[in-house]
């Protein structure tokens, strides 16, 4: 009988138990997978990032808005291809519940600048001559079930409408993230001139002045993107309001920093779940392995050497966790969709990588090891007579 | 029908030691891990919504869910709000302040970038006197009004650049002098405070973001809202502070809860199917003992039960366990980003009776479920089958 064999055998001479192991390791694997891809979703953001578009925010405040003079004079700045404005609209959807960002832009220098961002041609041009239209991501017009031609309210809160009343935009398109890009398919988009008429018809917003929270850049063919970022800044180092330029990926970085330390909580409970499958797993082993003691003592009393005896504990916890490993693993990463769905609200983004499988089916493996340690070298120090008196 | 006696079920646990306490301990850690994401959520929330006061009153502009949001035109509307028949009113001073709110970024002093630090300008001496002595200077002075003073909250002298006294904070391109140190028993303990005339110059901001008065006794502030809410001339939002910082905690409150769900959830059906592996075993090891039991007149329910207790031992034990490992993150200072605000706020762990009675709760569960299909399997065991096996 070959190794190979006599492992098989072992594992499934109690297949509940087994059976029960699998599964435990599959759960707790599947759960590590999930909160790695949490974070490793949030780092494709920032890889994601494209390297020639630069943000221009106010270095004081993410929520402080800068002029809208500073559009023509960031415009004039050697390398700067193309200036958007995005500007954050607030209010909010129904009772508030349900939150998605709100924010006009220019339509036409969006589709210039995000090639990522797919809308059909029809529906570009209905934006671009719609002043009430609206563009909205698949993953909103999912979750909320938006169509085209759709009446959307949303109640002001910065921009109130004199009368109280909620604002009505149309759902005039709806865009789909390229397959190899990252970009939030939740945002709703709004027209800047919906905001001119805003201030046309309340004279509180006129009196705010037109301001922008943050001002998209595309640096131009031939430059460099720090060079440009930092021509912007000095142009604005004294006031009235100094900038802050960095590129879009620093700025998705700056953005992800301000939830705070997620990587530190997650690491903390990854360690616990990695610790209560040793425990397991070390228990299920010690007891397959006790069960066992007189068959060890024969191999030993063979004359087979102690490490025989202890790999087949190995190797069976091995084969066991291994398995759970690649349920678990392969589980979350067919299951990455239906979780982005389930916690919409939460993830609009997460995706399972690879990587993140295979370290899920190598650190079961590796835990399998580690687990079995202790109960393969108990068989190993057995001593043969001792065990076939016990006559167990 | 007799039961079999306790004693029983606890030298079982006893010679079986080791699987007992490991699927204890594999208990134990789920619902540590539960109780201490639960601390978590506890902590923060009693920060925001158990120190905000009844008898202070916060209006906003309709509509906006948080004072970031907020606009309320100065000094038109503040003026009309300060002279509301609700204010108290000291001497000939209302105690009722236009304040302003933003979320800066500032360095941190362990060199891992921005932040973002809520500054707030507040009317001096008046915003102090409506906190009473919740708000306390423990270091330096009090800010004098209309001057480039500031004084900060005590966690952040150690944890943000420019934040000791005699030290420099610049505002846009204003520098302002940080001229004490304050505590606070509440949702402001992380704050810089400033003239607020002299802030929203700075911050170039013509507007304030809220109205904050300490009102008389008795006031219905219920019908208040009411009333604001459809007023002609100013309308507003009134909310008491306390109602108005507890809604301030429901967006990383719900990621947090979540997070409590979903690790329980997976963690308790891992160690549930631990605990269905030693209980199997236990069972497995005592067939012939289960048929003696049986064989001398214990029912089937006895048996089924007297195994359950087993589990549920184990859960306990596991509880316990869980309990003893969460209970040092009491007091545990930590900061996190207040999801509403994206500010970010100190506060420590707390561990409460309930977090604890949960997870010992939550434990025991687990071991029942566990420890059900074993125990059943136990009590169909045909004594004479089971004598004769080994």
């Amino acid at each position: 009988m070959t190794l190979a064999r006599l492992v098989l055998r072992n594992a499934t001479r109690r297949p509940v138990r087994s059976a029960l192991l699998v599964l435990f390791t599959a759960l707790s694997v599947f759960l590590a997978c999930f909160l790695r891809s949490v974070l490793t979703t949030m780092r494709s953001a920032i890889d994601n990032a494209s390297g020639d578009r630069l943000t221009v925010q106010s270095a004081v405040s993410l929520f402080a808005e800068l002029p809208a003079s500073y559009r023509d004079a960031i415009a004039q700045v050697p390398g700067v291809a193309s200036v958007n404005r995005w500007t954050w609209f607030g209010g909010t959807y129904q009772d508030g519940r349900v939150f998605f960002p709100r924010m006009a832009v220019d339509f036409d220098v969006l589709f210039r600048q995000y090639p990522e961002i797919v809308v059909p041609e029809a529906q570009r041009a209905a934006l671009l001559a719609n002043r009430r239209g609206c563009l909205v991501g698949r993953g909103l017009a999912d979750q909320l079930g938006f169509a085209v031609g759709d009446k959307v309210p949303i109640q002001g809160t910065t921009y109130v409408r004199p009368d109280g009343k909620a604002w009505e935009f149309e759902v005039a398109g709806i865009y789909d993230v390229a397959p190899d890009a990252v970009f939030n398919p939740k945002v709703f988009f709004l027209s800047w001139d919906f905001l001119e008429e805003v201030r046309r018809v309340s004279p509180e917003a006129a009196a705010a002045g037109a301001r922008v929270t943050l001002y998209m850049l595309r640096v131009a063919p031939g430059y460099e993107a720090a060079d440009v970022a930092g021509a912007v800044d000095a142009r604005y180092a004294t006031g009235p309001t100094r900038t802050h330029t960095q590129t879009e990926a620093a700025f998705r970085a700056e953005r992800l920093a301000s939830l705070g330390n997620v990587t530190a909580l997650f690491g903390w409970i990854g360690a616990a779940v990695v610790f209560a499958v040793l425990l397991s797993v070390g228990n299920a082993m010690a007891m397959a392995a006790a069960e066992r003691s007189r068959e060890s003592g024969i191999v030993l009393a063979l004359g087979f050497a102690p490490w025989a005896v202890a790999r087949l504990v190995v190797a069976e916890s091995v084969l066991l966790t291994g398995l759970g490993g690649v349920v678990g693993a392969g589980g979350a990463r067919l299951a990455a969709g239906g979780l982005r769905r389930v916690f919409a609200e939460i993830l609009p983004i997460f995706s399972v990588e690879w990587a993140t499988v295979a370290a899920g089916i190598g650190g079961a493996a590796l835990v399998g090891v580690v687990a079995s340690l202790w109960p393969a070298t108990r068989q190993a120090v057995l001593r043969p007579l001792e065990v076939l008196r016990r006559g167990e | 029908m007799r039961l079999v006696p306790l004693r029983y079920t606890v030298r079982s646990l006893v010679v079986r030691w080791s699987p007992s306490l490991f699927s204890a301990l594999g208990i134990g850690l789920t619902v540590a891990v539960l109780g201490g994401v639960l601390a978590l959520r506890e902590g923060f929330r009693s920060l925001l919504a158990e120190t905000g006061s009844d008898d202070v009153v916060v209006y906003l502009r309709p509509g906006a869910q948080s004072e970031g949001e907020s606009i309320v035109r100065h000094p038109q509307d503040t003026n009309v709000l300060k002279a509301r028949p609700e204010v108290v009113v000291e001497g000939n001073v209302p105690l009722a302040a236009a304040e302003s709110y933003l979320g800066l970024k500032l360095p941190r002093t362990d060199g891992s970038g921005t932040t973002i630090v809520t500054v707030r300008g507040v009317e001096i001496p008046v915003s102090m006197r409506i906190q009473g002595p919740k708000w306390r200077l423990v270091e330096g002075k009090e800010p004098r009004p209309g001057s480039d003073e500031v004084v900060v909250g005590r966690p952040l002298t150690t944890r943000i650049v420019g934040c000791k006294v005699g030290e420099t904070l610049t505002f846009n391109v204003t520098p302002f002098k940080v001229v004490g140190v304050f505590v606070h028993d509440g949702a402001y303990a992380s704050e810089i405070w400033g003239d607020v005339d002299r802030i929203c110059a700075a911050l170039e901001r013509p507007f304030r973001q809220r109205l904050v008065a300490k009102v008389k006794e008795g006031t219905d502030v219920a019908a208040l809202e009411k009333q604001l809410e459809s007023d002609k001339q100013v309308p507003v939002k009134a909310q008491t502070e306390r109602a108005y910082f507890r809604a301030q905690t429901t967006a990383l409150g719900n990621v947090l809860q979540f997070l409590a769900g979903i690790l329980t959830t997976l963690m308790g059906a891992a160690a549930v199917l631990g605990a269905v592996n030693t209980m199997l075993a236990a069972v497995g090891a005592r067939t012939r003992e289960v048929g003696i039991l049986m064989s001398i007149g214990y029912r089937r329910f006895p048996v089924f039960f007297c195994f359950l207790v087993e589990a549920a031992a184990i859960g306990l034990v596991g509880g316990v366990l869980g309990a003893v490992l969460v209970l040092p993150f009491n007091g545990l200072q930590t900061s996190t980003t207040n999801w509403n605000t994206f500010t970010e706020i100190a506060f420590a762990f707390r561990v409460t009776p309930t977090i604890l009675a949960t997870s010992v709760v939550v434990a025991v569960v687990l071991g029942l479920l566990g420890g059900a299909v074993p125990a059943w399997r136990a009590s169909r065991l045909v004594p004479t089958a089971a004598l004769r096996r080994l």
